[in-house]
């Protein structure tokens, strides 16, 4: 079973398997573009209530609404959703047919995962615009682009770890509670509730040790320009890095596990 | 007195027509347009109470509608439709009380936790059937069935052919008085859909339902239906008994003869050779030669064995959709 | 009467299938605790940083949070598995085909028919939190006020389900629509006070969507005592809504059973 290992593919074969894929299901989302307009609703409501209520306790804090805007673009752009397009075939079955295919069974999630971030995206500019307007935000350009490769990995690891959580689907049949427990940990620590800084001390330095920090705050806090200088961009890049690659070997060897499970156990 | 009248009925939907691509997509969003579907036209049988019945027609022929709109799911565009002596479509609980409609199709309703027993007696109380008539009611059908060990099992544990079980057991502990059985042996193996077959024969005997039958299975209608509605393209092109309907459409009958060393050519004089094994041979003879060329054969060859055959049902219905009804 | 004893039924077999699962059992205990305890943390953490929020102080946002808690228990428990993803269970997968050749009424079969008693444990803690921020409030509430509080409560489950059933209609009309994950964001909103939002959103969630009413309401009526205006608008509004619902969901099976065309 070297389905997810991908050392045995050529690279440039991934990922035009990964493009191909990629391709395929951002044809086939269009069909329900209202029903991924409700999912940017979905991932922008935390941002958005959290800018209400900070912006309630701190009204001349021009730092809040800034903030949320960009998160509210972060959130929306990392937003995966393993626990329904993954988990799901393992629940029916599905998965049975996808490990007969000569590719990895991860390449269909990751076009999955890039073809909705796609559509998530395309839809909610507007919406960040129209938030950062009606709050009168402003952006500098250096820092937006500074702090793309930070959205970038921190896209990287959200997948990871949702992917990860969905992997439990072998044993459980609760996965969307799990996943769920998964959002909750990540708005509470991620810095969706309230911005990192704003968290009593030792949250904030619990905050800083874990992984939800690097997936959504911190590329948010770069952008809106709180967080830059070389040091503290490139620390937060190897925190990124760190965490992608414990969750990659993590989610490596509960794949093994639980294929073997599945073969075995049958579903 | 009738069990079900239709008089003229006729069923229209109006579907959206879209060419494909966006721009045609999105001028659709504010200039709809509409295609009429005519899926039932000038519709007219009636039932006997305890009859039971084929309704049977190709795939879009019109069953299903016919059935939906005879249980009450559907609002006939014009007609006269009488189910027991009320309109369907006003769905009265004393007329739903009644009826049962069951489609092989669709799984079992309700939640898929619970365990057979709890369902039937959820059905009880919805359907309200007094506490001792339920009981003897589960007691007869669990005997037809063989219930007994599907009981306390959950629905969602059960086999497809244990669901059917299950589905027919919950329909029916009300003691419908008209049965809408719509592809009812859909996906069955042979043994569930003996099973079936031999319960709808027994439960219309034992309480008199009328039933009206739709299924793609032949042996079904063979077995259950002495008389037969033939549908196609929302019209009836047939209603009568099943072997006059062979006879009309079939004027051949085959006659089959083993006779070794007998000389293929002399046999393609006598008829059309359909098949040909190992010196036995079968003809389709036209019915009225049928006598004279099985005198003949007799005479000319050296025969071991001669039978005259009806064509296969199924050949004779697949005639009938492709060709409709002379 | 019948209904009655129908829901009764429902829900006694439902928690018959619930109690079969003992670990599901234990392990939506935790995650209710879970989702409880972030959003205390929410309350928590603005609070260690202001000892206002839009005019809410830390102990009434605590009994507004168990309000919330207490009406999302119930809108999981007897409303969410009945009308969630109303246009595929009912209209694709043919559950609304069941229900109409059921002899009961079939608002009541596709609407209030089912539950998901474990969603109750929600409510055991939503009241304990609402408990917690009387005890820190330091002034119970008078009998009248928790009167008026049940009835304030009742008309906004009343308005919750009418809003479900309104949307589930949209089915009949776009049966392609499916604005469940829409709806569920959007009732995260009424777990905030209502003077948070600014105001073209305030407006809409007041009148359009009542969503932050439903949990300030009660809320203040239980923390200030009973207003007359309020009680009556609350339960105008409630029959208002209803009557809504269940005219929509009427003119809804009239077209899909094909009877108006």
């Amino acid at each position: 079973m070297s389905a997810l290992s991908l050392g045995s593919h050529r690279p440039g074969r991934l990922l035009s398997l990964i493009a191909l894929r990629i391709r395929r299901e951002v044809l086939e989302w269009s069909g329900t573009w209202w029903f991924l307009l409700t999912l940017v609703v979905q991932a922008a409501l935390g941002p958005l209530i959290g800018m209400f209520v900070w912006s309630a306790v701190y009204p001349a804090d021009s730092y809040v609404a800034t903030y949320y805007v960009t998160l509210l673009l972060v959130t929306v752009m990392t937003e995966s959703f393993e626990q329904h397009t993954f988990s799901e075939k393992i629940y029916d079955g599905t998965i049975s047919h996808d490990l007969l295919r000569p590719q990895p069974v991860v390449v269909d999630v990751i076009g999955a995962n890039l073809a909705i971030r796609i559509w998530l995206t395309a839809m909610g500019i507007p919406l960040a615009l129209l938030a950062g307007w009606a709050f009168g935000v402003s952006l500098s350009w250096a820092s937006v682009l500074v702090a793309v490769p930070l959205v970038v990995l921190g896209g990287v690891l959200r997948f990871c770890w949702v992917f990860l959580l969905s992997l439990t689907a072998f044993w459980t049949e609760r996965v969307h509670a799990i996943a769920g427990f998964g959002w909750t940990l990540t708005s509470l620590l991620g810095g969706t509730i309230a911005p990192l800084a704003f968290l009593p001390g030792p949250l904030r330095d619990v905050g800083q040790l874990l992984p939800f920090y690097p997936m959504l705050g911190l590329p948010a806090d770069v952008a809106a320009g709180r967080v830059h200088g070389l040091a503290p961009v490139l620390t937060g890049i190897a925190m990124q890095g760190v965490w992608i690659a414990v969750f990659a070997v993590c989610a490596v060897l509960l794949w093994r596990a639980g294929i073997r499970r599945y073969t075995v156990v049958g579903a | 007195m009738t069990a079900v009248v239709v008089e003229d009925l006729c069923m229209t939907y109006r579907a959206p027509v879209r060419e494909s691509g966006w721009k045609a997509t999105l001028g659709s969003v504010f200039n709809r347009q509409y295609r009429d579907v005519p899926a039932v036209q000038h519709v007219s049988f009636a039932l006997r109470p305890g009859e039971v019945v084929g309704f049977i027609g190709p795939n879009g022929a019109g069953k299903t509608t016919t059935m939906k709109i005879l249980s009450g799911l559907l609002h006939a565009t014009s007609g006269q439709v009488r189910v027991l002596g009320h309109s369907p479509w006003q769905r009265r609980s004393d007329f739903l009380r009644r009826i049962a409609f069951i489609r092989g199709s669709q799984p079992v309703g309700g939640s898929q936790e619970l365990t057979v027993l709890d369902t039937l007696r959820y059905q009880r109380l919805l359907y309200e059937v007094p506490p001792a008539e339920f009981q003897q009611n589960l007691d007869e059908l669990t005997a037809l069935l063989e219930l007994g060990e599907l009981l306390p099992r959950q629905l969602r544990a059960l086999s497809l052919g244990e669901k059917m079980r299950a589905g027919l057991a919950l329909s029916l502990v009300y003691r419908p008085e008209v049965m809408f059985l719509d592809e009812p042996t859909l996906g069955l193996d042979v043994t569930g859909a003996t099973t079936m077959r031999r319960f709808v024969a027994q439960y219309a005997e034992r309480t008199g339902a009328t039933v009206l039958l739709t299924s793609h299975y032949m042996a079904d209608v063979a077995t259950l239906c002495p008389r037969l509605v033939l549908i196609d393209k929302g019209r009836i092109q047939y209603d009568g008994k099943l072997d006059e309907l062979a006879a009309k459409l079939s004027p051949y009958k085959l006659v089959r003869l083993t006779a070794p060393g007998a000389d293929e050519r002399r046999l393609r004089e006598a008829g059309e050779l359909v098949e040909s094994s190992d010196g036995t041979w079968v003809l389709r003879v036209p019915r009225a030669d049928v006598a004279r060329t099985t005198a003949r054969l007799l005479t000319e060859l050296d025969v071991a064995d001669l039978s005259v055959e009806e064509a296969p049902l199924e050949a004779v219905i697949d005639q009938a959709y492709r060709e409709g009804v002379g | 009467m019948t209904l009655l004893k129908l829901f009764a039924a429902g829900f006694g077999r439902s928690l018959r299938a619930t109690l079969t699962f003992r670990v599901n059992l234990l392990f939506d205990i935790g995650l209710s605790v879970i989702g409880l305890v972030a959003s205390l943390a929410t309350v928590f953490i603005v609070y260690a940083r202001t000892d206002s929020l839009a005019g809410w102080t830390e102990a009434e946002t605590y009994v507004l949070i168990g309000t919330f808690q207490v009406l999302s228990s119930l809108k999981s428990t007897f409303i969410d598995p009945n009308l969630a993803w109303f246009p595929d269970n009912a209209i694709r997968r043919g559950m609304l085909d069941t229900f109409l050749l059921q002899p009961a009424p079939t608002l009541f079969l596709a609407s209030l028919a089912r539950s998901t008693p474990l969603s109750l444990v929600q409510l055991v803690l939503g009241l304990g939190v609402i408990t917690l921020g009387i005890v820190d409030h330091g002034q119970p509430p008078e009998p009248a006020a928790v009167l008026a509080w049940i009835i304030t409560l009742a008309g906004a489950l009343a308005v919750t389900w009418a809003m479900g059933v309104l949307l589930a209609c949209l089915a009949f009309w776009a049966p392609r629509l499916q604005l469940d994950v829409f709806y569920a964001s959007a009732w995260q909103l009424g777990g905030y006070p209502t003077d948070i939002y600014r105001r073209p959103l305030r407006l809409v969630l007041t009148y359009l969507f009542p969503l932050t009413l439903i949990a300030t309401v009660p809320t203040s009526t239980l923390l200030d005592g009973p207003r007359v205006l309020v009680l009556v608008s609350t339960v105008a509004g409630a029959t208002v809504s209803c009557l809504l619902a269940v005219g929509c969901w009427r003119l809804g099976l009239r077209r899909y059973t094909g009877a108006t065309s």
